[in-house]
């Protein structure tokens, strides 16, 4: 009978609005979340050194420089130093080849000829590990990592313009280089394989086992100084460090910075639309306790005659808590179902542009929703029980 | 149930010199008495009523039921009366007008499972308004619509019924129906019964009668 009569049917404009506008609160709230996650995760790229991110260091080239003939590579004091530094986790030196070398390739019907350079990193500096990454001296195959950039640099700047064909990872690794190596008047042929491409380090990388060996056998040069260093750091942005290399004339690699320099814009952006989503949140919060203040008002008299029947203020309460539950759960549902529908074809979204993002529904994205709603639930709540109390009081 | 009232003086009276036999007295009433407010519009009856069901507290004095300061009876405690140990019918009878007759009763019974759906039809053929039990209460004339929460009031367990001018809008025969329906169950339930009117005794012998002015 009672349901005859309470919560009543009043304020439905006013009813959707608040839905509404809690509906957007919840979601962006979760959806930001969310959004924050996936890139961080995109945006930290994944290392053994776990959170750590790298940058290489050189020391500026200048005319200077090149006049006082003063070097440019770096001392074992330096590298010392600089691994001292607290910021930074490890330092590792490029080895670069002291041997001759020359490539050439049968591609596209013309056999194309260059000489080129090689650098080794130890393994665990790399951003990949491929899977054929053994330096196999009986077959005498030599893997190669190229930069990800001269890939993308072929595919959309050079491979339109010549009407060749463009290329993916694997298909060029199928493709063998001829590897020619010279040196102490030794000569050997070698055969070479593309095996990985790399967003980090912005070289052409050989195993650290082949460098040595091949420097053994065709040099007799002495042992170089590196002239770059990786570096391994959980925050290359700090400014203390950046004074650091300024202070030295070191230079870096600032495309590498790029990501940590996207991820505090993130967070900057997720600040304010996390500060948006709480005023918003707010204000749907006041609507919801204003409209459930005037489906009590509007059913005054009937309360009072409930009250006068012997009816508890907690009955009477019960009956508007149900419909409170009811609504925000509502809200609570769709704002759920608009984070997984943004999830899924956001990252169809980035698949499409090419980026390799993985994106997999944030836990915290839905307690992140799950504690406003308990919050509009229970303030919400706590009111409802308030004006009933007081009514059964008057 | 007994009910002691001590220097009760309703807030419209204070600095003035209270009149009649109730107010500013030392009054008990008993377990069972049939009991009569008796006075002039605007003399104070609702108000009296509206004390001794916890609806309004403006008063100065005490009123104790079974020996508890009414003051001290909080919004549970009012509950848990209305719903077992007090009754009352209002003068301005709030009904819910949109709702018929026989749920105005059932709000009350749904809580106090007093009656069957049998019974409650028994007491509206009693009073004759058997035949408007699913008609809207606002379109019952007052008459019908005062034998609605005369029944609504009987749907209870009590152990004293407050009746506040009830039969004001019933004629004589209707009147002696509704009364004789009351006692019957004041009878049942050993109950006592404090009724306001305007100076009639409906021809029934009270206990006691009290008037609010001399």
């Amino acid at each position: 009978m009672i349901q005859n009569l309470l919560p009543g049917k009043h304020g439905k404009l006013q009813l959707w609005i608040v839905m509404f506008g809690s509906f957007i609160g919840l979601s962006l709230v979760m959806i930001s979340t969310q959004l924050y996650l996936d890139f961080k995760n995109f945006l930290t790229v994944k290392s053994d050194f776990l959170s750590a991110q790298f940058i290489t260091v050189n020391k500026k080239v200048n005319v200077l420089n090149t006049l006082l003939n003063s070097k440019s590579t770096f001392s074992a004091e330096e590298i010392e130093t600089l691994s001292k530094m607290p910021q930074v986790k490890q330092v590792a030196g490029f080895v670069s080849n002291r041997f001759r070398l020359k490539t050439s390739i049968q591609f596209a019907g013309q056999q194309l000829y260059s000489d080129l350079f090689f650098e080794s990193v130890p393994d665990e500096y790399l951003d990949i590990q491929p899977d054929r990454w053994e330096w196999d001296s009986v077959e005498g195959i030599i893997p190669i990592i190229l930069p990800a950039d001269y890939l993308n640099l072929y595919n959309f700047g050079f491979a339109p313009g010549q009407g060749l064909p463009q290329l993916t990872p694997d298909m060029i690794s199928m493709a063998t280089l001829q590897i020619q190596i010279n040196g102490e008047g030794k000569e050997r042929v070698f055969k070479g394989r593309i095996v990985g491409f790399s967003h980090r380090i912005n070289s052409i990388l050989v195993p650290m086992d082949f460098m040595q060996y091949a420097n053994q056998n065709f040099s007799d040069a002495p042992k170089l100084e590196p002239s770059r260093l990786i570096v391994a750091s959980d925050n290359p942005a700090d400014p203390a460090l950046m004074k650091y290399f300024d202070e030295q004339g070191y230079e870096l690699n600032n495309e590498l910075l790029k990501n940590s320099k996207m991820q505090s814009l993130m967070r900057v952006i997720l600040t304010i639309v996390l500060f948006l989503s709480a005023i918003i949140i707010a204000l749907s919060l006041t609507g919801f306790v204003q409209f459930s203040r005037l489906l009590i008002n509007k059913k005054e008299y009937e309360i009072r005659i409930l009250y006068y029947l012997g009816y508890t203020h907690r009955f009477i309460a019960s009956k508007y808590l149900i419909f409170y539950l009811r609504i925000t759960s509502i809200v609570f549902l769709f704002s759920l179902i608009s984070l997984f529908a943004v999830q899924y074809f956001f990252g169809d979204w980035m698949a499409y542009k090419g980026f390799e993002f993985e994106s997999t529904i944030k836990l915290e994205a839905i307690c992140s929703g799950f504690a406003l709603f308990a919050i509009l639930l229970i303030t919400g709540a706590w009111d409802i029980f308030r004006v009933t109390k007081k009514l059964a009081k008057s | 149930m007994n009910i002691r009232i001590d220097a009760l003086v309703p807030s419209f009276l204070e600095g003035k010199i209270p009149t009649g036999n109730l107010w500013a007295k030392q009054i008990a009433l008993d377990d069972t008495g049939y009991y009569l407010i008796n006075a002039n519009s605007g003399k104070g009856k609702s108000t009296l009523l509206s004390y001794l069901f916890g609806v309004r507290k403006d008063y100065q004095g005490t009123i104790h039921f079974n020996n508890k300061n009414l003051r001290e009876f909080n919004i549970d405690d009012w509950a848990d009366w209305r719903s077992k140990k007090i009754s009352m019918v209002f003068q301005e009878l709030k009904l819910f007008p949109q709702l018929t007759a026989l749920q105005n009763v059932l709000m009350k019974n749904e809580l106090t499972k007093h009656f069957s759906l049998e019974q409650t039809r028994e007491l509206f053929s009693r009073l004759q308004i058997l035949e408007f039990l699913d008609t809207p209460c606002q379109q019952m004339s007052l008459g019908q619509q005062q034998r609605v929460a005369i029944i609504r009031a009987l749907h209870q367990p009590f152990e004293c019924i407050l009746l506040d001018e009830p039969f004001s809008h019933l004629d004589n025969e209707n009147t002696g129906l509704a009364l004789n329906l009351i006692l019957e169950h004041c009878k049942i339930q050993k109950a006592m019964m404090i009724m306001s009117s305007l100076g009639s005794n409906h021809g029934f012998n009270f206990t006691e009668i009290f008037n609010l002015a001399s």
